[in-house]
């Protein structure tokens, strides 16, 4: 083989190896091609093991390096949560909710009018539609104070209800939440409005009633996401809400920063901002196929969580989808050897389309040439108040006496479906639950049914009467 | 299936009281009355109170979803009753209805005019005009009562003395509020009792003036709202409400084959969501409503009862008599009704209209006649 064909070679084999593989392999190429045909297919099989064994000790460097700082994150957030079940915090929340736009309120205020139009939306709940949106016009302001009292293996929360919502407002409660768990309980205790309003939140020593087993990260004293609110309020281990098969670590900065691109907080809603924050709308509302979505915006489909090594690995960040959620540590202090949060600001942002033409295109729906305009929709302000030891110790059965009726929302509380049965000391599975919501949506069903008819009953009275009558007139008209 | 039957009972008590099968008696119909009137002052009060406070709303549908139904042919029956036992009663009620007709007419004018005399959240628009509907939920429904009106102001200005010019006036602005309200449904129906009039006026030269003026009115609303006309065009380019009521329309022969007793709320709480069946209150046409609502028999004996009264509103115009209006005006409801439903207060007028009609002799030479005025 001449000088002419060797180079030919080379050149078809670079080319087929394309830019990925370094000036270092092509050394190799090329004195192993020097030799005949057969040298050609040891080349080729040198350059495969080469490539292979680079390859993978490239991909296992980086996956070690990754699980290392993984461990390392998993023990230093284990430990912040640890410390944090030991002390007594109390946090003042103020929430913002900024009014929609004219522009915004106004189209909202079309779309219901045309689905009414459409017969989509019945007349009563498009007034309810509406109303609502006219309130969203409205900024919005609401104040609460919280105390979260850790037990060694859960936290009592207690305090007004974080909620916009006039009607809970004057609301106190306690709950138990247990560390990556649900809240399992939620007593309304009843104070005066100006107890409320005070600065300090009430001293709650009355064992819990459980009213409620609330699922995930819910619970009424955690303002915004409350998922977030935890990790950041309780200090609890985020990597207790990321599946670990979908999270990754990397280093910026000195900072760590942990990606996931699921969480166990409203798996749904991640599925929908995949199509709704894209800048392409999808009308359906189905799933647009994963391998559609440009590589760029894939990489945007995830949270992150941003650990300072510098403030003793506490969070310092968040980042949610595409950047609607933001959740910044502003202020820290320090209370022994632990660093805890002393102002944190967590906003949310809504992303508007506008205008873009409308083209279906394998039955979903696409806004071409659209305007995505971001804005701020909320911003939560925590301050915290105070931080002590705990210094009363409370058992958990002590807490939670049986005999009490429950609401159990852990089927779903996006979806309503809510169980209600008598809390005997133990929780029922999620298996036993799922049963119990069959029988009891069977039941119901049955009762409602059973109401309409009872109330259709009592009108059927009128026409039977009616009936009753024409047939006596129709037999005194025959007769005469 | 109780709720089907009995619907089908009472129609077919009104298609024998109309064909003259059945003779009411005093004793029982004033007994039957009185139960109506009370049915109707409830329905009435809680309609009014609904609309003052928001709050009672949702408990005010649900009565509504339950007697909507029967709100109108419990009308129609009253009408009936009052002829035959009592008809001081029935002036009462007349004068009543008239009333309520007349506040009606009037707010859906004052809003035409940029005005609401009340809070409402949902406003009707198109191409940027505001469609007036006043007191009522819809401008559909306006439609239907100023059709309703425009068929009193024809049987007045029919009148030889002063009642001849209110009567004009009354035809003037229930066609304007036709024309204003822009639905088609109303349009359509205006269309029909007009077309059916000049079939009527080539041998009543007294007719030429009323139906002239609703023509001219008609006529002058659309040079000073063109817009008007442009939704009638977009019927036909892709207009949503059209395409939805096609829609439901596709599906009623399943639906009332699956559901020949109507379409129960168990099957609408399962069947629905999967789309499988037309859903009562979709379909946006009175008629297939009362099918959906209440099965097949229903369905059909509505529909005899409404070629009945076409049938007598025909022959009340070719008769000499002034009533040919209110036949004229049943003509332009029923027609109507394929695109629209009333709701639970304007049934009343319209079930009362109907039973109206409904218990008018025709003959010339008849000694006595049952008429509102």
């Amino acid at each position: 083989m001449g000088t002419a064909t060797r180079e030919k070679t080379f050149q078809l084999q670079r080319k087929a190896l394309g830019n990925c593989v370094s000036p270092m392999l092509f050394c190799c190429v090329e004195s192993t091609s020097c030799s005949g045909a057969c040298g050609v297919l040891k080349m080729r099989a040198t350059f495969l093991v080469v490539a292979f064994i680079t390859l993978s000790l490239h991909g296992f460097t980086q996956a070690s390096e990754s699980s290392e700082a993984l461990r390392l994150l998993q023990e230093q957030l284990a430990r912040q949560e640890h410390e944090r079940l030991q002390v007594t915090t109390r946090w003042r929340i103020r929430i913002e909710v900024f009014a929609r736009s004219e522009d915004t309120v106004r189209s909202a205020e079309r779309s219901v009018q045309e689905r009414l139009q459409r017969g989509e939306l019945k007349r009563e709940d498009a007034e309810r539609l509406l109303q609502s949106i006219r309130e969203s016009a409205k900024d919005r302001v609401s104040e609460s104070i919280v105390k979260v009292e850790g037990q060694g293996d859960f936290w009592i929360t207690s305090g007004k209800v974080c909620s916009l919502d006039e009607g809970g407002s004057s609301l106190a409660t306690k709950e138990v939440l247990l560390p990556g768990s649900y809240v399992i309980a939620a007593s309304p205790i009843s104070i005066s409005l100006e107890a409320s309003q005070v600065q300090a939140a009430p001293e709650l020593v009355e064992p819990l009633s459980v009213r409620s087993v609330r699922p995930e990260a819910s619970g009424s004293h955690m303002p915004g996401n409350p998922l977030l609110s935890r990790i950041f309020l309780l200090g609890e281990n985020p990597l207790r809400w990321l599946p670990l098969e979908f999270v990754s670590v990397r280093k910026e900065d000195g900072i760590y920063v942990i990606d996931s691109r699921y969480w166990y907080y409203k798996f749904t809603r991640v599925k929908e901002q995949w199509t709704a924050s894209s800048g392409i709308l999808n009308s359906s509302e189905s799933k647009l196929p994963k391998s559609k979505l440009p590589e760029s915006l894939s990489a945007r489909l995830k949270v992150s969580f941003f650990i300072d090594p510098t403030k003793g690995f506490a969070v310092s960040r968040f980042e949610g989808i595409q950047g609607e959620e933001v959740v910044e540590v502003r202020r820290w202090r320090r209370f022994g050897t632990l660093l805890l949060p002393e102002q944190i600001v967590m906003q949310q942002f809504a992303t508007d389309v506008k205008g873009g033409e409308r083209v279906v295109q394998n039955g979903i729906t696409y806004l071409v040439g659209a305007q995505v305009v971001r804005r701020p929709v909320s911003k939560i302000t925590i301050d915290l108040l105070s931080v002590e030891k705990t210094t009363r110790r409370v058992a958990l059965k002590d807490l939670l006496p049986p005999d009490r009726t429950v609401a159990d929302y852990r089927l779903g509380l996006d979806t309503g479906q809510v169980v209600f049965y008598r809390y005997e000391g133990v929780f029922p599975s999620l298996q036993q639950l799922s049963v119990m919501h069959q029988q009891q949506e069977q039941r119901r069903r049955e009762a409602s049914g059973t109401n309409v008819r009872q109330t259709a009953r009592w009108l059927w009275v009128l026409p039977a009467l009616l009936i009753l009558t024409g047939l006596l007139w129709y037999i005194r008209s025959r007769r005469l | 299936m109780i709720e089907s039957l009995l619907m089908s009972g009472v129609l077919l008590v009104s298609i024998l009281l109309h064909t003259g099968k059945i003779v009411p008696v005093t004793t029982e119909s004033r007994f039957l009355l009185f139960v109506l009137a009370l049915f109707f002052a409830c329905v009435s009060v809680m309609y009014f109170l609904a609309r003052v406070d928001h709050s009672v709303l949702p408990f005010f549908s649900q009565l509504a979803e339950v007697s909507y139904g029967w709100v109108w042919i419990a009308a129609f029956l009253s009408v009936w009753l009052g002829k035959c036992c009592c008809k001081i009663w029935l002036k009462v009620a007349s004068g009543a209805v008239g009333v309520l007709l007349l506040i009606l007419l009037a707010g859906i004018l004052v809003h035409a005019a940029g005005y609401l005399p009340y809070r409402w959240g949902l406003s009707y628009t198109f191409a940027g005009y505001s469609r007036p509907h006043g007191l009522l939920m819809s401008p559909l429904e306006a439609g239907i009562v100023a059709l309703i009106t425009w068929a009193w102001g024809m049987f007045w200005m029919a009148q030889p003395d002063t009642r001849r010019w209110v009567g004009t006036l009354l035809v003037g602005l229930s066609s304007a509020a036709v024309y204003l309200t822009l639905s088609r449904s109303a349009w359509l129906g205006l269309g029909a009792a007009v077309g059916v009039g000049i079939l009527f006026a080539l041998h009543r030269r007294l007719l030429w003036l009323p139906l002239g003026v609703t023509v001219g009115v008609f006529v002058l609303c659309s040079l000073a709202l063109p817009v008007g006309w442009s939704r009638s065009v977009y019927a036909a380019q892709g207009d949503p409400s059209v395409a939805s009521r096609l829609t439901a329309w596709r599906k009623v022969p399943t639906t009332l084959a699956q559901y020949p007793f109507g379409v129960s709320d168990e099957a609408q709480s399962v069947a629905i969501k999967r789309q499988e069946v037309a859903q009562p209150g979709s379909a946006l046409n009175f008629y297939i409503e009362i099918g959906l609502a209440y099965g097949v028999l229903p369905f059909l004996l509505t529909g005899i009862l409404v070629f009945l009264l076409l049938l007598r509103a025909w022959q009340l115009g070719s008769s000499n008599l002034p009533e040919f209006a209110w036949g004229l005006g049943t003509i332009a409801t029923v027609v109507a009704l394929f695109f629209t439903y009333p709701s639970v207060l304007v049934s009343i007028p319209l079930g009362g209209l109907w039973g109206m009609v409904s218990a008018m002799e025709v003959k010339p030479d008849a000694t006595t006649r049952v008429h509102t005025d």
